[in-house]
């Protein structure tokens, strides 16, 4: 983690930003607006094209809203110094965050939620590679291993699977036990 | 899996995803796309690797590239097709490399049942591979091989990777329990 060549992502800045852009985003953007968004950031034709397919997999043209906060964030001059260049499959791996984001971040209020920019901020970072600057190593990567709630849910999920089919075979087990003979 | 009897069985498309064997994502990848290099084949596998472990999918990884790499091989004119939509006039045609890795990231993020988790406790490759398909087939309404739309449904439900199907596992695992430890009873 202390590796000098470790990209940092300034939290501050892209927090300002999605803030500001969740404010003034009205209309749903459309794929110019993401491709400019993209040039501005320094991000070759390559890239753009795999934007092209990334994009299309969204589930819904209202995601598009969250997609934007972020490459408004990474085409910011401030961010793009600390972290660019990008790689080819940016906008895959931003897309994968945004899939997973973007149906709590379903209209005016959720999107505006700066609890939810937070954790946007944090999942786009883990998903470029990148550092996040001004914070202590331990608790990046505490706040990584414990961020998704989806993912909370799932493994809570899990458990209770496991405990109930445990309990259910401890009930075959009973079931199937042998009578004892002096009634014990 | 289930152990009932399936509705729609898929022999051509398990066939097909059989003999992939265990290639590795880096290496379908350069099956798909010839102007990759070796190095860029390596960095897109570590992408999908990281993208996985993010959502604690990282078994899932090398069934999601599979199935995504057959949708390129099979339905990849369709697939263009779909994505030209999005803005004709603009791009060139999408890279395979850029199909199969947008595929394969996007299923990953899904919230899905924990590295396979009890589903699929044996690292069935197969099943995992097929259900991915069906996910596909699904999701961009292309069918392929012998798949069609009601077996993409079916497949995907009994394969339960997605938390809505799993209602009755637990009873239907405890029946097999107890038909397996006591089959005298």
């Amino acid at each position: 983690m202390s590796d000098s060549t470790e990209k940092l992502l300034p939290m501050d800045r892209v927090m300002e930003i999605f803030g500001q852009c969740s404010r003034e985003l009205t209309a749903v953007p459309r794929v110019e607006d993401l491709v400019i968004m993209m040039r501005r950031g320094d991000v070759g034709d390559d890239a753009i094209s795999w934007g092209s397919v990334a994009w299309s997999l969204l589930d819904s043209s209202e995601d598009a809203r969250v997609l934007y906060l972020v490459h408004a964030a990474l085409s910011d001059d401030v961010v793009t110094k600390s972290v660019a260049p990008y790689p080819v499959d940016l906008a895959p791996r931003v897309v994968a965050v945004v899939k997973r984001l973007a149906p709590r971040m379903r209209g005016p209020e959720a999107l505006a939620d700066r609890l939810m920019h937070e954790e946007l901020a944090r999942q786009v970072a883990r998903a470029l590679d990148l550092e996040i600057a001004g914070e202590r190593d331990a608790t990046t990567r505490y706040l990584y291993e414990n961020l998704d709630s989806v993912t909370k849910q799932m493994e809570q999920a899990k458990a209770d699977f496991d405990t109930a089919l445990a309990n259910a075979k401890a009930a075959i087990d009973t079931r199937h036990r042998p009578s004892r003979p002096y009634g014990e | 899996m289930s152990e009932t009897q399936a509705k729609y069985d898929t022999p051509e498309l398990d066939a097909m995803i059989t003999s992939l064997g265990r290639k590795k994502p880096r290496t379908l990848l350069r099956d798909a796309c010839g102007a990759l290099s070796r190095e860029d084949g390596q960095r897109l596998e570590a992408s999908l690797e990281q993208i996985g472990a993010m959502w604690h999918h990282a078994k899932l990884v090398a069934p999601a590239v599979r199935a995504a790499y057959l949708m390129n091989k099979l339905a990849g004119a369709k697939l263009q097709t779909k994505l030209r939509a999005l803005d004709a006039d603009r791009y060139a045609d999408a890279s395979p490399a850029a199909r199969i890795v947008s595929l394969t990231m996007t299923a990953l993020a899904e919230p899905l049942d924990l590295d396979g988790g009890v589903a699929v406790p044996e690292s069935d490759g197969l099943t995992l591979t097929r259900a991915f398909v069906a996910y596909f087939v699904q999701e961009l309404e292309v069918t392929i091989a012998d798949m069609s739309f009601a077996a993409a449904k079916d497949v995907w439900t009994r394969a339960e990777l997605d938390p809505d199907t799993w209602q009755n596992r637990v009873k239907r695992l405890a029946d097999a329990y107890e038909a397996k430890t006591y089959p005298n009873a």
